[in-house]
């Protein structure tokens, strides 16, 4: 294969490295109670969180920075991040012309249409009690934003439509504020604040983030979607999403990222819990695109997340992620199938190139009798990317009759680029079934030149292999979605999608 | 880690004592770093990924002595004859517990090319012998990452020394019989060398086993050099028993164009890891491993692979299986390295694991490390039960339940028993492993 199709394919420019202009209010930077005290306050938020926030921040100084990564990266200075970040407040808009100009130009370059930008901007009036209630058959379905800038969430739109079928879809801020029951309860049940280095740190310093609630036996009206972006430099983005669906509901939710591109390396370090309570359904789609560094490694995001679902009886949790972004990915996105029946599902596309490293995988804990899980992981390495599944798949004695397969595939794109490959897998009963397999290959000539033969062109054939090689992850991927990673990964997916 | 301190120190005390410790002056400079390395890193624990599965409390919970020098010495030939898979012709070198016993090793004719003899007489011979142990002995195998060879190679008194010379073949295979007893625990810690010239070939067949009530802990280090274009045959049987610890580390490296092959049968033993590792040093070169566990009672089989391809145009294949009943656990865990520029590397890798029992276990960890693009490397894993439907099958033939399980059971091991040669030898290993399901 002739390499300048491969550095077209691996070399395309980052396109969301822009800075906004935004006035920003930030604080000292550093971790220490005063801080915790300072973003609690900040938040106006009641006293157990301010509680449980301390107790995670006392945990948090125990704890050592784990170091059995594949990625390793320099030390991190925690106190010299600034915790808290977040636009200044401004007054009620009511045109699209008062809109701060630049956060409109942020919200353009993102690539966000503009009715959507009115509602996230705050312009009152909007289309959104108008249209939005019922949308025309056939019509692909809008998607409600929770946008969060640095540190807080800007604006969420489509609420009061949610609103209608009792669906709770907000900022955590707000949720903390105005349902505190709900978060009490399932805040920190599925991830708690002695889980691990990040997610604990996370527990203390979190700023916002999106939660979403379904009601029993609502199905979701429309895809709902957090926008994460990194602004402020020397800041880094603890976020928090908590996903609750009641029995019987489904919903599928999309994460996207992007950040500005800077020398300095920036913390995240978020935490996704999901709630799939019996007989319901979450599917959770990231597309993560955070600034990667540049060619010569330097600078980019260390997307350090904690994403974890528990499935109660006959419930379905699906995490879908395309990785691309981030100088460092360390993420294993998990289910715990504690309920009978429950399935959980695993699939991702990571991509990494130039100095990118990534190291995810997923666990499935498999606790309930007859629980499925399926794990498709597809890696492509290019340039000096290395990249690593690691994956646990753990058959509990009580999980009779669970079944698990994976599936791992890594994709290599030039010589010095690494993949790798680590499957734990414990079983502890005899009547479930696991199955585990994994391959390791480049595009051989043989594939190029039987599409050359065929007439298509040496890029076309490249991308109609990486294609097909990825085409299983990417069409689970909800529609709006499947578009933004194809372009991700700077392919035609004619016909893959859907 | 009070008890492996006192045992470092009895260890210590005993080799002080024994005739082990008038080796040469470069052995002694391999000691002296061993046990340093052996002090610094202390024995694993579950903390330590390789070990994360396999805890260690059997060996820790007490102090272990070297036996006794008389130990064994009312073995009679007809005590080993049982134990030897191809029978008493083929020549054996015997070890008790680690040392080498005259009385019960026949060397037979000694082929042509070949040298064949205890590791301590032949760094104690005049021969060209000493050089080539000089060479090799301790050169290959690692000690930081491994404590257990550390050990050995602080202490080790004896074991095969096995010496192919260019172009020769081997037809009839080559026995070596570690035979561990003991009437209070006891350590042996038996350290092998084999080595084939460019272009030879040989079979080697090496059998642990036990006797006596008393616990005991084998720690085995053999490395085996197959030179260019060399082909070695290895196979090990382990069908020790309940008292027993089997700690065993099999270093291997393979030049241009030469070819390992390797079979682990693990039977017995409360506790055994088998340790396999082979780099692939040269291009073109083969190796193929391979093992089978059997678990019953409270056994903990653990069987650790690591390849290395260092050169292009390497192939590899493994394929591991562990039948795991009652309270048995198994592990697994292979590691397949692809260096940088080991070009046109094809790697294979599968483990497959029946569970017969609720309450037994199985951990599997297969793992691809891949830094070159050119490669086709694939691994897979499994666990599971035995297929329902083949089970009717056979019953609807007028098999009973037990019978149709027995033979489903041993036809999930026949692929690792059906390769191995010679014919009396697989025949034998048929008969061990069918026992165990009847």
């Amino acid at each position: 294969m002739p390499d300048k199709d491969l550095q077209a394919l691996t070399e395309q420019e980052y396109k969301y490295g822009f800075v906004s202009d935004i006035e920003m209010e930030s604080i000292p930077a550093g971790v220490n109670e005063d801080i915790v005290k300072l973003i609690s306050r900040k938040k106006g938020e009641p006293e157990f969180m301010l509680e449980w926030r301390l107790r995670a921040l006392r945990h948090w100084r125990t704890m050592r920075e784990p170091t059995w990564q594949k990625p390793h990266y320099p030390a991190i200075d925690y106190q010299s991040i600034i915790y808290y970040s977040a636009p200044k407040p401004k007054k009620e808009l009511s045109s699209l012309d008062e809109i701060d100009p630049e956060l409109r130009a942020t919200f353009e370059k993102l690539g966000i249409s503009l009715d959507e930008q009115k509602r996230i901007a705050g312009v009152t009036g909007g289309l959104d009690s108008a249209t939005a209630a019922s949308p025309a058959p056939g019509v692909t379905p809008r998607v409600a934003i929770d946008a969060v800038f640095d540190s807080v969430s800007v604006k969420t739109t489509f609420q009061e439509t949610l609103k209608e079928q009792g669906i709770i879809f907000c900022s955590m801020s707000e949720a903390i504020r105005n349902h505190p029951e709900l978060v009490q309860k399932y805040l920190g049940s599925v991830v708690p604040f002695t889980d691990n280095y990040f997610a604990t740190l996370n527990c203390a310093v979190f700023s916002d983030g999106s939660f979403c609630y379904i009601p029993k036996g609502v199905r979701c009206p429309m895809e709902l979607s957090t926008y994460f972006r990194i602004n402020t430099a020397g800041t880094g983005q603890f976020e928090r999403t908590l996903i609750i669906a009641d029995e019987g509901a489904y919903v599928s939710y999309l994460e996207g990222c992007t950040a500005p591109q800077r020398d300095e390396n920036q913390l995240h370090a978020a935490v996704v819990e999901l709630v799939a309570l019996d007989n319901a359904t979450i599917k959770y789609s990231t597309v993560q695109n955070w600034y990667p560094g540049d060619k010569e490694g330097k600078g980019g995001i260390y997307n350090f997340v904690t994403k974890r679902g528990i499935a109660h009886k006959n419930a379905r949790i699906s995490w879908t992620q395309v990785e691309t972004g981030s100088a460092i990915t360390w993420k294993y996105p998990s289910c715990v199938l504690k309920g009978d029946n429950s399935v959980g599902e695993f699939y991702s596309v990571a991509m990494t190139r130039d100095y990118q490293m990534a190291d995810t995988g997923t666990k499935m804990i498999h606790l309930g009798k007859n629980t499925k899980s399926t794990i498709v992981s597809k890696g492509i390495s290019a340039g000096k990317g290395d990249q690593s599944y690691r994956g646990l798949v753990k058959i509990t004695k009580a999980a009779s009759g669970a079944r698990n397969f994976s599936q791992c595939d890594s994709l290599l794109l030039g010589d010095k680029c690494g993949a790798h490959t680590f499957p734990y897998i414990e079983s502890q009963n005899k009547s479930a079934v696991v199955e585990h397999e994994a391959s390791t290959s480049k595009i051989s000539d043989d594939q190029i030149f039987f599409l050359r033969q065929r007439g298509l062109s040496e890029e076309d054939a490249v991308n109609l292999i990486v294609n097909g090689f990825c085409k299983q992850v990417l069409s689970e991927l909800p529609m709006e979605f499947a578009v933004e990673a194809q372009k991700l990964l700077g392919l035609k997916l004619e016909g893959a999608v859907g | 880690m009070v008890a492996t301190e006192t045992t470092t120190d009895v260890l210590l005390a005993a080799f002080e004592n024994s005739k082990a410790s008038a080796g040469p002056t470069w052995l002694h400079v391999l000691r002296a770093q061993a046990l340093d390395a052996y002090r610094e890193a202390g024995l694993p624990n579950i903390r330590q990924e390789e070990w994360r599965y396999t805890p260690l409390t059997s060996i820790t919970r007490q102090t272990w002595r070297v036996a006794p020098p008389d130990a064994g010495a009312t073995l009679r030939l007809i005590d080993i004859a049982r134990l030897l898979p191809v029978g008493m012709e083929a020549p054996r070198l015997v070890f008790v517990n680690g040392r080498f016993s005259t009385r019960l090793s026949t060397q037979g004719r000694l082929a042509a090319g070949l040298h064949y003899l205890s590791l301590r007489d032949a760094l104690e011979s005049k021969g060209p012998s000493a050089k080539v142990v000089q060479a090799h002995l301790a050169r290959h195998a690692e000690i930081e990452s491994e404590a257990f060879t550390a050990l050995n190679t602080a202490f080790f008194e004896d074991g095969a020394f096995i010496h192919l010379e260019r172009g020769h073949d081997l037809s009839q295979p080559i026995q070596v019989l570690h035979l561990n007893v003991a009437s209070e625990a006891a350590l042996s810690q038996p350290r092998s060398l084999v080595l084939l010239d460019e272009g030879s070939r040989a079979k080697l067949i090496e059998i642990h086993a036990g006797i006596g009530n008393a616990p005991r802990l084998q720690n085995s280090v053999c490395e085996i050099v197959v030179g260019e274009r060399a082909n070695l045959s290895h196979l090990l049987l382990q069908h020790e028993d309940d008292a027993a610890v089997q700690i065993n580390m099999h270093r291997a490296r393979v030049d241009k164009g030469g070819a390992y092959a390797s079979r682990v049968f693990s039977l017995g033993a409360a506790l055994t890891r088998n340790n396999a590792h082979c780099v692939l040093n040269g291009e073109g070169a083969e190796a193929t491993l391979g093992g089978l566990f059997l678990g019953r009672g409270t056994q903990h089989l653990d069987n650790h692979v690591y390849l290395e391809h260092a050169k292009p145009l390497g192939t590899s294949r493994q394929l591991y299986r562990g039948v795991l009943d009652e309270k048995s656990r198994g592990v697994f865990s292979g590691k397949v390295v692809v260096r940088p520029g080991a070009q046109k590397t094809d790697a294979q890798q599968q483990n497959n694991n029946l569970l017969l029992s609720d309450d037994a276990q199985i951990d599997t960890k297969p793992q691809l490390e891949i830094y070159a693009d050119d490669v086709k490397c694939s691994h897979g894993a499994t666990s599971g039960k035995l297929n329902e439907e083949a089970l009717f099958f056979l019953r609807s033939r007028g098999l009973a339940e037990r019978e149709a399980r027995s033979l489903l059971t041993y036809a999930f091991c026949a692929e690792l028993i059906e390769a191995v040669k010679p014919e009396t030898l697989r025949d034998a290993l048929a008969k061990l492993v069918q026992a165990r399901f009847e």
